[in-house]
């Protein structure tokens, strides 16, 4: 027994970890783990008849472990017996009686750093031969078939060799995932209320975008933690797998309050999975109740035909939240719909909600189907009455406008909520809560532009110099905006006031302004008020042009390790010397900076969601962000074309439009045509990225129609 | 020397010579629209302090500007590959598009004539733009392919943006229906929606204008609330004429 056991752990001392997916075969098939480096055939049955744990590693192919257990220990990848009475322990260092406490794998792995390796990147830019040599020595296989093959670097990590991995069939990206057993599922059902919070199990470790998956790929995973075992496989992922099951079928009608049960999947080490229920983005009635039922009040919602969106978010990878890892997606979403007919005698047409005290006057709109007499009453919470009315109409929509005022009609009405108890006497009230808008958008003002410098080696050097120009140039071109002899020409007039205003932000390592508590520091710019008005914001725009980033965080990486956080964005925003505290633009050109809700980037910048913007009468804002890895360079098929040329581009185009020549400038170019002709320009690498457009895609450069705006009036929106 | 010169300047001449200067500085730092200096960290681009009476020299373009090509800046051998271009692929494109919404659009195809062209945005993009009276229709070169991804009635839009009017009830009808719209966009762009992927509103929801309405196709799985998710934008009057039309250059 000892004699074979040291023979297979020679055998699996250069350990090759097979996994598949996508096999289209019908019939079962078994690998086993023991000849899986050597390409060992499959198996029509499982030859230990279920005496060793197997996993399914795609439809209906399993993977036998027959290794008893794998792990990384000593300064090599080894194979281990559990068994701690077994000598053949001399390629670690692994004493069973020594292991340390079982934490959640989050913990366990949660300072691994993954790396995608370009290896021409690796040889030419960064000059680092040991770890080019390193891949070259990993054979691939010879079999064809989708393989991860594992190989020691150094004390504390490892290369692994993806080949024959074929994405163009799927649109989730390529996930390698990590866990410490290899037996435990990779799915669980994900239960709303935390009870699926205690099983632990598979995390995402590091992804490679849908479109960059080739062969062979090269991955590094250094700071490993030898405390444990660790196994690595991959699967295409893209977030928790989301169904709508039930009794209601698609296109069914539906009435009064409904129920729909969901079923949740998502990787067997995710918790605290946050959700969300809308009808085409916009915000429903909706109620959790027990084992992820949820119940929907449709008469909330206009009649016709809408899609019950549920949106699952779940915090999916292994990551330090002290120390997350740069170009790194923390995050991942999955959604699924159902298309509902909305059928009411009685619904909301128009809530009112979030309308700012400078639309004047609110709406409540809601629609009854019979002729009839309706009431309709506005209160404080206190159930104080503002304003009560009764009246008969004919069927069709109603309109309740209301001032702000308490019931003499003049005094301001002084709280933040109200109440609105409408009452058409064929069906049941309804009854909402509106909010009155009090932190709207930063007036328009000055523009940020913020970036990082890579390390200055070959590749480094170039996007520092080129990205430093790209922002000269914009800063330039925003101070001498109301000149005469710009390109723009224009007078504050035609843009507003305190355009021209603008800060370079360059994150160096000479001057890493990102830390700097001073005037000149990040933290201080953002919340910097108008020398002529404390109370309005200095700068109301911001494009990040160029930085590392993940869902959680800018900046980081090897090189400048210094980033800042959506929290602490989040707390330098809001302390901004003005209410208003909201970014009226923001393009965060960052790695997966679309992050998750409700804390996502999108969110601290304070840029509510398109249906809320196209259905209140708030102050409008807009913002681009990525969900997906982005190009340091290479945008428009060109070598020389950096992120920021991009960056720059897009902020030009808003606020020059179709007809950026000196003297046709134009301020008045929907942000949406912005985006997309600029996509249309560096694309496919824009897309590839899958930028999210959020706000108001009518949102204009020029402040001077934002009244307008407010109230869903896009008469000067030229949108091309 | 210092003694010297702080009699010259306690000379009277020079002082209301001095304040006639800041004056005039005061005058003509008034008539600049400016607000409070800028903060420029890296690099600070140079800013004149005054203007002076001759005029300034064309500052240069900013590099990240996309490449805009009015129809007075093009070559003769320009002109004549445009129009080329026009007879083979932008008008054919215009034919189709027509084809497509047909009685929908508020001006006539034999309105686009080569005339119409202002410019073209993008070097790649290639983005060439056509105004017809109040509507701009701008038709994508793709290289292989040309389409229409552009379309505005202005007056059309002006009309959609009243505040609805207190005391009337506002007429939530629509004037086309989903299976109308799945038909134009099919033979538009030859994809085929499902009738929950045709989201629309009536404008009425959200505006003064009666039985119009909002149309936004937005493929099954795709986010409602990124701006990017909708392919094709509609929006109809209630007379049923296209008000703006707008589809993403990558669909």
């Amino acid at each position: 027994m000892e004699i074979f056991m040291k023979t297979k752990l020679k055998l699996l001392a250069s350990l090759s970890f097979l996994a598949f997916i996508g096999c289209t075969s019908r019939a079962d098939t078994y690998y086993l783990q023991s000849t899986a480096s050597s390409g060992g055939a499959p198996y029509p049955f499982d030859p230990y008849h279920g005496a060793e744990p197997m996993t399914e590693i795609g439809p209906d192919i399993y993977m036998v472990d027959d290794t008893e257990t794998m792990m990384f220990s000593g300064s090599m990848m080894s194979a281990d017996s559990i068994d701690p009475t077994d000598p053949s322990n001399t390629n670690g260092t692994f004493t069973g009686s020594s292991q340390p406490a079982n934490v959640r794998n989050y913990t366990k792995y949660g300072a691994q750093v993954f790396g995608f390796l370009d290896t021409n990147s690796v040889l030419n830019d960064d000059n680092n031969t040991n770890l080019f040599n390193a891949c070259a020595a990993i054979n691939g296989p010879t079999n064809g078939l989708p393989w991860l093959t594992i190989a020691k670097y150094g004390p504390n990590a490892c290369i692994i060799r993806a080949d024959n991995f074929d994405y163009t069939q799927t649109n989730a990206d390529f996930a390698l995932l990590i866990c410490d057993k290899l037996q435990t599922p990779t799915w669980k059902a994900i239960d709303f209320g935390g009870a699926s919070d205690a099983q632990d199990g598979w995390l995402v470790q590091g992804t490679v975008p849908n479109a960059d998956v080739t062969s062979p790929m090269f991955f590094e995973v250094t700071n490993l933690n030898q405390a444990y075992n660790a196994f690595f496989k991959v699967i295409p992922y893209s977030g928790a797998q989301v169904a709508i099951v039930g009794t209601n079928q698609p296109f069914d009608v539906v009435s009064n309050t409904i129920a729909l049960t969901t079923q949740v999947y998502d990787l067997s080490g995710t918790t605290n999975e946050q959700f969300n229920v809308n009808v085409d983005g916009a915000v429903c009635r909706s109620h959790l109740t027990t084992s992820n039922v949820f119940t929907i009040e449709t008469p909330y919602t206009p009649d016709g035909l809408g899609n019950i969106f549920l949106v699952a978010d779940g915090h999916g990878s292994v990551s330090d939240p002290a120390s997350p890892p740069a170009d790194t997606q923390i995050f991942f979403e999955g959604m699924n719909s159902i298309p509902l007919d909305f059928e009411n005698q009685t619904y909301l047409l128009f809530q009112g909600d979030n309308a700012s005290l400078d639309a004047g006057v609110d709406y409540i709109e809601w629609v009854i189907s019979t002729p009839q007499t309706c009431a309709a009453i506005i209160s404080h919470p206190s159930g104080a009455v503002v304003f009560a009315g009764t009246n008969s109409f004919n069927a069709g929509a109603i309109a309740l406008p209301w001032n702000f005022t308490e019931a003499d009609g003049v005094t301001p009405y002084s709280e933040t909520t109200y109440d609105v108890h409408i009452i058409a006497f064929d069906r049941e009230d309804l009854y909402l809560t509106n909010k009155i808008e009090t932190n709207g958008v930063r007036v328009g003002a000055g523009t940020m532009l913020v970036y990082q410098d890579e390390e200055p080696t070959q590749n480094g050097a170039y996007i520092n110099a080129t990205t430093g120009q790209a922002m000269n140039d914009e800063g330039s071109f925003f101070v001498n905006m109301y000149r005469s002899s710009s390109l723009t020409q224009y007078s504050p007039t035609q843009v507003g006031t305190n355009r021209q205003l603008v800060v370079q932000l360059d994150q160096s390592i000479e001057d890493p302004i990102w830390a700097d508590q001073d005037m000149l520091g990040l933290p201080q710019q953002i919340q910097r008020a108008l020398p002529s008005d404390p109370n309005a914001c200095y700068y109301s725009d911001i494009t990040i042009a160029e930085a590392r980033g993940s869902s959680t965080t800018v900046g980081g990486g090897n090189y400048l390790t210094n980033f800042f956080d959506n929290n602490e964005f989040a707390l330098w925003t809001a302390r901004s010397p003005a209410p208003n505290w909201r970014w009226r633009k923001a393009a965060f050109w960052t790695p997966y900076s679309a992050g998750a809700p409700p804390f996502a980037f999108p969110d601290v910048c304070g840029i509510r969601d398109t249906a809320t913007q196209h259905t209140s009468f708030i102050r409008k804002n807009c913002g681009l962000f990525f969900k997906g890895q982005l190009n340091l360079r290479r945008f428009e098929d060109n070598s020389a074309t950096v992120r920021a040329n991009v960056a720059e581009s897009l902020d030009l185009l808003w606020v020059c439009g179709n007809n950026e020549f000196p003297g046709a400038c134009d301020p008045t170019y929907s942000w949406k045509f912005c985006v997309d002709s600029t996509t249309s320009e560096f694309d496919p690498q824009v897309t590839a990225a899958k930028p999210l457009l959020v706000g108001l895609p009518e949102m204009i450069y020029t402040t001077i129609y934002d009244d307008e705006l407010l109230l869903l009036n896009y008469t000067h929106v030229k949108t091309h | 020397m210092l003694k010297a010169t702080m009699k010259t300047i306690r000379t009277p001449v020079l002082i209301i010579g001095l304040a006639a200067l800041a004056l005039l500085a005061w005058l003509v730092w008034k008539k600049i629209p400016h607000g409070p200096a800028p903060v420029v960290r890296a690099a600070p681009p140079s800013i004149p302090n005054v203007r002076t009476n001759e005029p300034e020299q064309q500052l240069p373009l900013p590099k990240g500007v996309m490449e805009v090509k009015k129809i007075g800046d093009f070559t003769d051998a320009e002109r004549t590959e445009l129009t080329n271009l026009f007879n083979s692929k932008l008008r054919p494109a215009a034919q189709h598009w027509f084809a497509a919404y047909s009685n929908h659009v508020p001006f006539n195809l034999n309105d686009l004539t080569l005339d119409k062209f202002t410019n073209r945005l993008g070097k790649r993009a290639r983005l060439y733009t056509f105004v017809l009276g109040d509507s701009t229709l701008v038709i994508q070169d793709r290289g292989d392919t040309a389409k229409v991804n552009y379309m505005m009635s202005h007056k059309g839009a002006v009309a959609l943006n009243n505040l609805p009017t207190t005391g009337t009830m506002p007429d939530l009808s629509m004037p086309v229906t989903r299976t109308e719209v799945a038909g134009m966009v099919l033979a538009d762009t030859g994809v085929q929606f499902k009738p929950n992927e045709i989201i629309m509103r009536p404008t009425a929801a959200a505006s003064g204008v009666n039985g119009g309405a909002y149309v936004n196709m937005i493929p099954t799985g795709e986010d409602p609330n990124n701006g990017l998710s909708s392919k094709v934008d509609l929006i109809f009057d209630a007379a049923g004429k296209l008000v703006n039309y707008e589809r993403l250059h990558n669909f």
